[in-house]
């Protein structure tokens, strides 16, 4: 094997053994645990991606939700109210169109106010309750 | 999935390559603390990796992985790289490290393509092919600039000696 105080390597062999003499320093220890994080990293995203599907899936459930509730609001108390009651779908929006057909409709002005105002038979009450007006009608008020 | 065999594999490729794949990154980052985290990253993306038998050349793929690794550390960092003057590359041969600062001397003023080919032909072992497969150059490529750095290598060592020798 060449030595490096052989100043002329006779060829280009002995000079590459004579590099190879040098050996490369040794790397640190593999660090064995890191991969870890890479597994963590992957069950974070996974953890975002549900939490993104759940957003998502809550999204579409909610613009679902009004479409589906309106109606049996009306439905469970026409259910419940007494056949004397009307339904709410009949009861006409008080708009002012309504009102000016009211007006012209009735012989007065005071009996159209009349018709506007509150009617109790409108209110659509479950068989066998009363209103809050109603016991209060009967309580003894002290003042 | 990653299994114990796996494990083992990856550990023992890094006790027989890590030292070879080192001097490479460093003569790439000319910076020990960057070529280290290179080699430790590429191995940890190996044990990540999981299958090992689909890889051709193991070899080839390690030599590979370091340097893209290091170079696209390069591109992260900023353009000034801070040269690692003082610490050693080598053991060298009856500790003498005059004779490493010289021979590393010599490595860093060797251009860095011609550089990575002597790494990666005298160190690492690697036949041209498949520093041609590293580098993506032709084996006759790699051999060519083998031979040129070889030439300056030698010259350069050879002018140390001989200033040594000189009262």
């Amino acid at each position: 094997v060449p030595n490096h105080n052989d100043t002329q390597f006779k060829n280009d062999g002995q000079f590459k053994e004579y590099l190879q003499q040098f050996r490369p320093l040794d790397s640190e220890p593999l660090r064995m645990n890191a991969p870890a994080r890479a597994v963590s990293r992957r069950f974070r995203f996974g953890v975002w991606a549900a939490v993104t599907a759940c957003f998502i899936a809550g999204f579409f459930l909610l613009e679902s939700l009004p479409q589906r509730f309106v109606r049996p609001d009306s439905t469970i108390i026409s259910k419940t109210t007494s056949d004397a009651t009307l339904p709410l779908e009949e009861i006409p929006p008080l708009t002012l169109g309504n009102a000016n057909a009211l007006l012209a409709r009735s012989p007065s002005a005071k009996s159209a106010f009349d018709d506007i105002a509150f009617q109790p038979w409108l209110v659509h009450r479950p068989i066998g309750l009363q209103s809050a007006l109603a016991i209060l009608e009967k309580e003894k008020m002290k003042l | 999935m990653r299994s114990q065999g796996d494990d083992g594999k990856v550990e023992a490729l890094y006790r027989q390559h890590a030292a070879a794949l080192l001097l490479f990154a460093t003569a790439i980052a000319r910076e020990r603390g960057r070529a280290q985290d290179a080699v430790q990253q590429v191995f940890l993306n190996l044990l990540g990796r999981g299958n090992l038998d689909r890889i051709a050349d193991v070899k080839a793929y390690l030599f590979t992985s370091v340097r893209n690794t290091v170079l696209n550390d390069s591109k992260t960092r900023a353009r000034s790289v801070e040269l690692d003057e003082d610490s050693a590359w080598f053991v060298p041969p009856d500790r003498d490290y005059a004779v490493e600062a010289s021979l590393r001397r010599a490595l860093r003023e060797l251009p860095g393509d011609q550089r990575e080919v002597v790494v990666l032909h005298i160190w690492a072992d690697l036949t041209f092919a498949q520093i041609g497969d590293v580098l993506q150059i032709s084996a006759n490529t790699a051999a060519s600039r083998y031979r040129y750095a070889f030439a300056k290598l030698r010259e350069a060592m050879h002018k140390k000696e001989n200033s040594c020798a000189q009262p």
